[in-house]
This record gives C-alpha cells, structure tokens and sequence, in this order.
C-alpha cells in the first residue's frame, strides 16, 4: 500500500476533482499560479468558455454559461494564452476591440503555435479590418461568420480582405460602416454570396435599390441582408423601386419575387424599414 | 456478515487501513458507484477491503452515505447556500486533514452527492481570493519555502558527497597500504619513524 504524505493527498484532490465547473476564469487564474503541479491540473481543464472579448491593455472578458467575468492584469498574457490555446476551447464569438502590443503579443504567439483556435465567429470591432488577413491563428473549418469595418481608409483594403482565406468560405460576412453607401464599394462585394451589410450613416436609398436590382440580374449571391441604424430605409421609395408586376405578390406589399433565368429558382426580397432581405430561393 | 444486497437491511463490513472493520448498510453503501459496480451484484466474501483509507476517515464518509440513504436521488451540483443544517455541521466540524482524506475518499468511492457538496466547499474556500491567499488556504509551501527547502537539501547531499568522498579517500590509502609487499612496508614505516626521529631531534 502507497502511503501518500498530506501534500500529495491536496494534490490528488485537485487531479481528481473537476473543479472547473465551480471556478469562475478568474479564480482559476489565481489558482494556476499556486504551483507549477497545480498549474498543470488547472490548464488540462475544459475552460468551456463561450465568448472571449479583448478590450485594450491586457483587459479580457471571458464569458460561459455560469459566468461573465472581466480580468485585467499586467500579467496576464500566460494565462490567457494557456486558456486560448486549450485544445478542448471551442468558442462562439471571439471579439477583438482593439490590436495594441498587448494583444500582438497573444496573437503573436498563437499564431506561432500549430493548433488553430477554433472560434464561429471572430469579430473586429476597429477600422484595422486587414487584420483579418494575418490572423492565421484561426482554424478555418470552424470559422462561420466575421465581422468587419470598412472606413474611407480600409476601402482599397478590401479587394485583399475579401480574397483572403480567412474570408472566403464564410458562413456569413458582416460589414459594419459609417461611409455614405454612395461611396462604398459595393462592387468588390460580389463575390461574397452571404452578406450582412450595416450602414450607421447616412442613407442612398437609391444606390441601394440599385445594387440589389443589379445583383438580382446578375444572379451573384445567395443571402444579403442590408440595413441602416441611424437613417431607416423609406419603404414608399423602396417599393416603387421594385414595382415591376410579375415581382409582385398578392397579399405581401413588401415582398417580390424576381425569377432567375433558365430556372425554377427565384430572388425574394423582403422590404422592411430597418433591414432589406435579398435572397436565393430555391 | 456480507452477502449480495437486495434488501436495505443487509450489512457489509468494510475493512480499513489499519485492518479494522465495521458495518455499514447496504442502503448507504449502495451510494458508492465503485461499491455498486464492484460488489453489489457478486457479493462478497468477507469484508470489503478499502485498506487506501483510515477508519476515521471511511466512518465519516459512510456516517453520510448513512444520513443521506432517504434522501431523493442526486441531480446535479448544489451551491453551498442549499445545504442542510445537518450537512453544514458535517464538514465543520471536520479539520483540513480530514476534509481532504473525506474527498479522496469519497472521489475513490464515486459517492456523487457527496464529492460534488466537497468540490463546491472547495471553490468556496478558494473564490475570490488571490494567489497568495489561496497559497495560505491551501497550506502549500510558497515557491520562497521551496526554494529554502531545495537548498537545504542541495547543502545536504553536498555535505554527504564530502563525506562520501572521504570516506572513499580513505579506503583508497588503505587499500594501497595493503596492496605493499611487506618488505616495502617495513621500509614506509621504517622511512616515516626516521623523519619523525629527525624533526624531534631537529627541535
């Protein structure tokens, strides 16, 4: 019989016990820092954390189903970077506020390692959307949505962006934007069947009827939702835009139905004040 | 007594570390996964030997599985605030050393309720606190302790690699004296009396 000293009975307690599920991230980080053999036992734990959002100067907030904790330390890049490299973290959102030398450091480091982090939807809440092309830390097969700005200064970015391998099997793109969509660059856009388009400026309701009659045309995409925040579409305007009587539906005034060539397959666009809804139907 | 259990009423006896034993209901027992998929179905023959923990120890953990036989079945982790009077006085009154062996214990004996009402004891000691106080919480040495504990023990096995060399010096000049023909000897010693003879009449 193994005669354990009381050391190693704490020890074993800790190796035996999920307490994982007890800990918020918080003071799991606290606790990994107790010894190197509890640091082990602490990072071979599931962190089952749902959403991971960078702030600025090393300021995170880790969410999961039982909490929502916000950390902020000097120290902290170790630890996130044990937590963000677990081979078991399946994220939902990862959201990156800001890229400052803090983050570089993490990013620099994850992208140094072979496993990819798996995230559904990563989202870059600042106008550096280029920073999609060099986050090869992604793992691909996982990755659904993305979500970017795209400014006056990140417009000639965009063509580089859309065909980088970050993007180009998305689930979904979301584009955030505060140009006029009179100067946006809606062209380079073709090529991206799923669309998630949202204005925060000004509107150009007809630039945007427009752009969705000529991709309805044109048969390019399968989904594109557009919508304004601030300056809500005129729905009058909007349907006289598309009045065009075999587009019409009985009973549905802000629905139509454009037909695609050579096929039983047709456009539906959904007319709505907050959100316009141009989809593949088949 | 032991024999296969189908009634509550049937007894086990459980051996422990120091080879002692003492009864315990089927009815608790049976809150032991690693008792259910060991014993329940065979029996056994004579008493259970769960010889890894001390009497105290497997008392304290049957002394529940015991309170908590008419209890409705587990469903899940319960926070602390949930806890009974009676299961609050159970695991006050228990010291750290005794917590410990109970959770091992209970870990070893797959009893659900009460490992999971230990790990939640467990966080709650540990929640909100900072790597120091848990250090403290935990009683572990500090990594200052056990930098001072590893060169204690570096100026030991120094000082026994002196001694062992030493000692082996030693052999080695004996051996070499023994290794002499006689005659050579006699004369070693003969040439060492003579130096000491010069350097007492040289004073």
């Amino acid at each position: 019989m193994v005669v354990l000293t009381e050391l190693e009975k704490k020890y074993l307690v800790f190796e035996h016990l999920n307490l994982s599920q007890y800990l918020d991230i918080k003071d799991r980080i606290s606790l990994r820092n107790v010894s190197k053999r509890i640091r082990s036992i602490v990072d071979s734990w599931d962190p089952k954390l749902t959403e991971v959002y960078y702030q600025q100067c090393n300021s995170w907030r880790f969410i999961s189903e039982s909490f929502n904790s916000v950390i902020k330390a000097e120290d902290l890049s170790a630890s996130v970077l044990s937590i963000l490299k677990h081979p078991k973290l399946r994220l939902e959102k990862l959201k990156l506020y800001r890229q400052d030398n803090q983050w570089e450091a993490v990013s620099t480091e994850l992208n140094r390692t072979d496993s990819k982090l798996s995230i559904r939807k990563f989202e870059i809440l600042n106008n550096n959307s280029k920073y999609i092309i060099t986050s090869n830390f992604l793992n691909l097969e996982v990755l659904e949505e993305v979500s970017l700005c795209i400014t006056n200064e990140t417009k000639t970015e965009i063509h580089k962006i859309l065909h980088s391998d970050q993007c180009k099997a998305l689930q979904m793109l979301t584009v955030n934007s505060y140009m006029n969509p009179n100067t946006f660059p809606f062209k380079c856009f073709n090529i991206c069947p799923r669309l998630n388009l949202q204005f925060h400026g000004v509107s150009a309701d007809n630039k945007i009827a427009y752009v969705i009659k000529n991709i309805v045309r044109r048969a390019l995409i399968e989904i594109w939702y557009i919508s304004n925040d601030v300056n809500p579409f005129n729905i009058t305007f909007m349907q006289q835009s598309f009045r065009r009587e075999d587009t019409l539906i009985k009973g549905y005034p802000n629905f139509r139905h454009y037909l695609i060539p050579e096929t039983e397959e047709y456009y539906e666009i959904e007319l709505e004040k907050e959100c316009i809804r141009v989809e593949w139907m088949r | 007594m032991t024999s296969p259990a189908s009634s509550s009423e049937v007894k086990y006896l459980i051996e422990s570390s120091e080879g002692n034993t003492f009864d315990v209901s089927g009815a608790a027992l049976r809150q032991s996964n690693t008792f259910n998929a060991m014993f329940l179905n065979i029996g056994a023959d004579g008493p259970i030997p769960f010889t890894d923990y001390n009497e105290a120890t497997l008392k304290k953990v049957f002394e529940y599985c015991e309170h908590s036989v008419n209890e409705e079945n587990y469903s899940g982790p319960k926070h602390q605030d949930d806890l009974s009077k009676w299961d609050l006085n159970f695991f006050n009154e228990m010291d750290q050393k005794m917590f410990i062996d109970v959770i091992n214990a209970s870990n070893f004996l797959d009893i659900e309720r009460l490992t999971s009402y230990c790990c939640e004891r467990i966080a709650r000691m540990l929640r909100g606190k900072n790597t120091q106080e848990m250090i403290k919480v935990i009683t572990l040495p500090t990594a200052e302790e056990l930098e001072a504990k590893q060169k204690v023990e570096e100026k030991k096995a120094a000082a026994a690699k002196k001694v062992a060399e030493k000692a082996a010096e030693t052999a080695e000049k004996t051996e070499t004296l023994e290794e002499l023909p006689v005659q050579q000897l006699v004369q070693t010693t003969r040439n060492k009396l003579t130096r000491k003879y010069l350097s007492f009449s040289n004073e």
